[in-house]
């Protein structure tokens, strides 16, 4: 098999050469198949994970506790005590990486002109640097300091709606445990920029200063977690639900449906693409190779009548198609590659950032190309490809030898 | 010497549309080894057919045909094609070569077929091209090689393997009168040195000239068959 | 007789010919389905999430989109409501209030949109009357009811026929209370929206409100979004005299016009290669068959016949193909859009995601004149203009090289 590969190969190269144009066509629709298959993978991965990263990273984190029936009705009454015994050891293992504890009640924010609903946050600060990218995103004044921090960081957005600014007073209004309307004072201490949901929903705090607005003690709503890389989430969230069986313990898949349903949509949506543009380029390559064939079928004749057999023939045909298609996806992969250097550092969708919010995904894209994806995809097009050709190849290996004979 | 080639009562009928066209009606022949035999006949009288069949291109509609004491009719396609590739020697009349590759790929591509070491090959390969004259056009391409050149590259590939016959279908029917003649001489000079068998099918006068054996066939039958001493070539 | 000629050449080869028309009709298959299936799509999004709430468009104080105070109020909102629906492709237009109040039960208490509306102009504007899932909407009659979302009540603790209490600001600056009863419950499966809006009657929300005559906003309806935008022109001189704007649901939903606008992107994106690809294969296939031609038309052209006119027969052979592939395709995507038309695609694991767009689990992709058009004829005006390179050729072809060629 090997020696008639290295006989045969240089031969299907040359062969494809012969006409170069004919060939090069063939080439560039495969290789703009496989760029297209490429850039739907690479677009909709950068969807995925920015849509994936907008959400944990605001403040879900890669997983959740609760008092079970937070989720349900977020209120002050469902609250829990701080993680102790089991539940902290569990927390403290090696697979979390990351936790923080939060206050999260709904309430209602005042300025001097201005009243609005949201989400008060009391936040330990350190680790909600580590946990989330919102820190990182003050624009103005700064971040908590502590969990003592007596300060208010709140959306940019939310800051102009409410016709306030940095350094101003607002007052927030929640519920507190025993059930009267708790009001406190907080001066601005930051706005953080991001995704206008984010800007308008959420006002965080120091988690004392939240703790001791409402009441609660050392009570929190939730708990946030970030898991190691090499962990496994499922066996995480099972091993913390073990170790605290009372509470509501939930992986981002569960939290963030959204994102997770992005992801197995892409999949199917891929799938579909690739069959589409695979039908296309196969009646590409059959078409090509079928003529190629027709026009030399005398040679095909001489092969067999100067003792090749049909096998030989159907293997050498199959060679070069299998060539051509191989050149026209690297060509497609290449092309590809290309096409992401100017996107190294970010796709920026700009004035269509509230649409790509829409979508769930930040205002940049970084489109990457999955080098699983790219070798999987390939494969996939070159045999197919291969498939495809095998019925010019069977043409070309029925050609009888007779046609080798001079006319008479 | 035995007999190369045996055919006995061999007769094929085309079948075009609703009509039978009779090409060969009864062939009983015997080629001997180191035989140079011509096969004349007008266009027509079934020559190019008989070889075809002989090489085992086709199959007979009726009779028997051995190639090396081996029957062929009934012969399945791979096994043809090995008994081609190892016995049987072929020059077409124009497009014999494969046009991508180099006259000394050409040749080495049948012996490659052959699975013969990489040292035998190439000497085997330099030998015949220096047989039939080509030293020093190796490797040129068959599109830069002229029409008397490319037969040459033809029998040498006819040779390579070192097959029990070499069949050649009006090989010089698309050169002119110079390099027909020195086509020709060149067969005769490899049957007289080597004892290849040759059968050629022509109605080249030049070629009848060579040949010590004359057969000529008329509307599917064979007319005349007599050996004769060959002219030596001026 | 050039067409003739033409349509017997295509015939020659027929299996490259079908392969071809294979190609053309595949492309303009996917393309006519799948445009109608996102341009249906768009519309549905828009359509019901303007449906949900907002109306198809809004008059609004000058300045109130991006500030939605309170005080910043349409004076005469009834007098200008009944202009609006004078207005051809206007059917409807509900005066709304649009508050902020504490809701308060027992000792529970939650921030939230409290609108006034009127229940009968309501209704037709806005589908929230139709989400209704325990007790029934606000009705002409009523006066001290109120029907809210159904997460907000679950937070509240509040079921229907209990009393919430409001407590918020006035439009003068005092403070307005209110109690109301609960007589129903809605559920849009948004969650937003689910637990941000309580809805109360106009008038009683005027008085509460210090608001008597006035209105935030004038919800617009018609027989179809196209129809109120058709008439913006008209409410724009309307809202002129009034002193307040007209806002249509692009500057309401700017999230959505841009998520739009980059669906329309991308899939513009996937199309052209689409596009590129068959007109690609075709062409190649068309230039192969000149190559094999070449002696026939070196024939034709030394029988006297004019070398363009040789070029028009290929350029219509092209053209041919390239019809009867679009007709084809045409013909299989009109097809299988009509028949889903009828019963729907339904994508079973993704409602999550069309909820959040406002789209139903089933989709019922619409055959338009725009998606049935623009692929059918990208493809011909790709092909007809690609379409020049083997009509060069066979131009530039000499009697002499011709008949040489082999």
């Amino acid at each position: 098999m090997m020696s008639r590969f290295m006989l045969l190969a240089p031969v299907a190269w040359r062969n494809l050469w012969r006409n170069p144009r004919r060939t090069l066509i063939t080439l560039l629709v495969v290789a703009i198949g496989v760029w297209s298959i490429l850039v739907f993978d690479v677009i909709l991965n950068a969807w995925v994970t920015s849509s994936r990263e907008a959400s944990l990273r605001l403040l879900t984190g890669e997983g959740q506790i609760h008092a079970t029936s937070y989720l349900d009705d977020p209120n002050v009454a469902h609250r829990m005590s701080e993680p102790e015994g089991r539940l902290l050891r569990a927390l403290n293992s090696p697979v979390v990486s990351a936790w923080v504890r939060r206050v999260r009640v709904p309430a209602v924010i005042q300025s001097e002109y201005r009243t609005r609903a949201v989400t008060f946050l009391g936040v330990e600060p350190p680790g909600e640097r580590i946990v989330s990218d919102l820190p990182s995103q003050v624009v103005v004044g700064h971040y908590l300091r502590d969990s003592d921090d007596i300060g208010i960081v709140i959306g940019r957005d939310l800051a102009e709606k409410l016709k306030t600014r940095l350094g101003k007073r607002v007052i927030v209004m929640a519920q507190a445990a025993d059930g009267h309307l708790a009001e406190r004072s907080f001066t601005i201490a930051g706005l953080f920029d991001g995704s206008q949901a984010a800007q308008d929903e959420f006002v965080f705090t120091g988690l004392h200063t939240a703790q001791s607005a409402l009441g609660i003690g050392h009570d929190i709503s939730e708990i946030s977690f970030d898991t190691a890389p090499a962990a496994s989430l499922n066996d995480i969230v099972s091993a913390l639900k073990h170790a605290a069986p009372s509470r509501g313990i939930e992986p981002w898949t569960a939290l963030s449906p959204l994102a997770y349903a992005m992801e197995s949509f892409s999949q199917s949506y891929i799938a579909m693409w690739l069959a589409i543009m695979f039908v296309l380029m196969a009646i590409g390559i059959i078409n090509t190779q079928l003529m190629a064939v027709f026009e030399r079928t005398r040679e095909f004749g001489l092969l067999q009548a100067l003792g090749m057999r049909p096998g030989m023939i159907l293997f050498q045909v199959t060679l070069e198609s299998a060539l051509l298609v191989g050149i026209g996806v690297l060509v497609g992969v290449l092309l590809m590659l290309i096409t992401l250097v100017p996107f190294r550092h970010g796709l920026d969708l700009g004035f269509l950032a509230a649409g790509a919010e829409m979508f769930g995904a930040g205002r940049v894209l970084y489109p990457h190309l999955d080098p699983g994806d790219a070798v999987r995809y390939s494969l996939i097009v070159w045999a197919l490809g291969i498939g495809a050709a095998l019925w010019p190849a069977r043409m070309a290996a029925k050609a009888d030898p007779i046609v080798a004979m001079a006319e008479s | 010497m035995g007999a190369i080639i045996r055919c006995r009562g061999v007769e094929k009928i085309y079948r075009q549309g609703a009509v039978d066209v009779p090409a060969l009606r009864g062939i009983d022949l015997d080629i001997e080894s180191g035989d140079f035999a011509t096969l004349a006949g007008p266009s027509g009288s079934g020559k190019t057919t008989l070889l075809s069949l002989i090489g085992g291109l086709d199959r007979p509609t009726a009779g028997e045909i051995s190639v090396d004491g081996e029957p062929i009719v009934k012969m399945e396609k791979n096994r043809l094609a090995d008994l081609r590739l190892h016995k049987i020697g072929f020059v077409f009349q124009a497009y014999s070569l494969i046009p991508v590759l180099s006259a000394a790929e050409n040749v080495e591509f049948i012996l490659r077929l052959l699975d013969l070491p990489m040292h035998e090959r190439e000497a085997r390969c330099k030998e015949v091209l220096r047989e039939v004259g080509l030293e020093g056009l190796e490797k040129r391409r068959p599109s830069r090689l002229s029409g008397g050149q490319q037969q040459r590259v033809a029998v040498a590939r006819a040779l390579g393997p070192k097959p029990a016959i070499v069949l050649a279908d009006e090989p010089t029917a698309n050169l002119d009168s110079k390099n027909a003649e020195e086509l020709i001489a060149l067969m005769a000079h490899l049957n007289a040195t080597s004892g290849i068998t040759f059968l050629i099918a022509t109605h080249d006068s030049r070629v009848m000239a060579h040949s010590r054996r004359r057969i000529e066939m008329m509307d599917g039958k064979i007319t005349a068959d007599e050996r004769q001493d060959a002219t030596v070539a001026a | 007789m050039l067409v003739a000629l033409a349509w017997r050449n295509l015939w020659r080869t027929p299996r490259r010919t079908l392969l071809s028309l294979l190609s053309i009709a595949l492309v303009v298959a996917v393309l006519v389905f799948m445009l109608s299936f996102q341009l249906s799509v768009y519309a549905a999004m828009k359509q019901n999430t303007l449906k949900i709430f907002d109306g198809y468009a809004q008059f609004q104080p000058k300045g109130y989109i991006s500030d939605p105070a309170l005080d910043r109020t349409i004076a005469h909102a009834e007098t200008l409501a009944r202009d609006a629906v004078a207005i051809n492709g206007v059917t409807e237009a509900a005066p709304r209030v649009d508050a902020f109040a504490i809701l308060a039960n027992g000792q529970r208490s939650y921030g939230a949109a409290v609108i006034g509306v009127d229940p009968e102009r309501e209704s037709k504007i806005s589908s929230i009357a139709a989400m209704i899932h325990m007790g029934r909407y606000l009705g002409p009659a009523d006066t001290d009811a109120a029907i809210l979302g159904d997460v907000l009540a679950r937070n509240l603790a509040l079921s229907v026929g209990q009393k919430v209490t409001l407590l918020g600001a006035a439009r003068d600056g005092s403070v307005a209370a209110d109690v109301l009863r609960v007589v129903g419950l809605y559920h849009s499966g948004i969650p937003d929206l689910d637990r941000s809006i309580l809805e109360m009657p106009l008038s009683r929300a005027q008085g509460t409100f210090a608001m008597t005559g006035r209105a935030n906003t004038i919800a617009l309806g018609g027989p179809s979004l196209g129809a109120v935008n058709d008439a913006l022109p008209a409410l724009e001189a309307l809202g002129l005299q009034h002193g307040v704007s007209i806002v249509d649901w692009s500057t309401m939903e700017p999230a959505m016009r841009d998520a739009i606008a980059l669906d329309i992107s991308i899939g513009a994106l996937l199309y052209l290669t689409l596009v590129v690809v068959v007109a690609f294969i075709i062409l190649n296939t068309l230039l192969m068959s000149v190559l094999e031609r070449t002696r026939e038309f070196g024939t034709l052209l030394a029988v006297g016949m004019r070398p363009s006119l040789i070029g028009q027969m290929v350029w219509i052979e092209l053209l041919g193909l390239a019809l009867v592939g679009c007709a084809i395709g045409f013909v299989v995507g009109a097809g299988i859009t009509l028949k889903l038309e009828h019963y729907g695609i339904v994508f079973s694991g993704v409602s999550e995601i069309f909820a959040r767009f406002g789209l139903p689990p089933r989709i019922y992709p619409a055959l338009t004149p725009a998606s049935a058009l623009i692929g059918p004829g990208a493809i011909l005006l790709s092909i007809a203009l690609g379409g020049i390179v083997p009509y060069v050729r066979v131009v530039r072809l000499t009697a002499a090289s011709a008949m040489r060629a082999t």
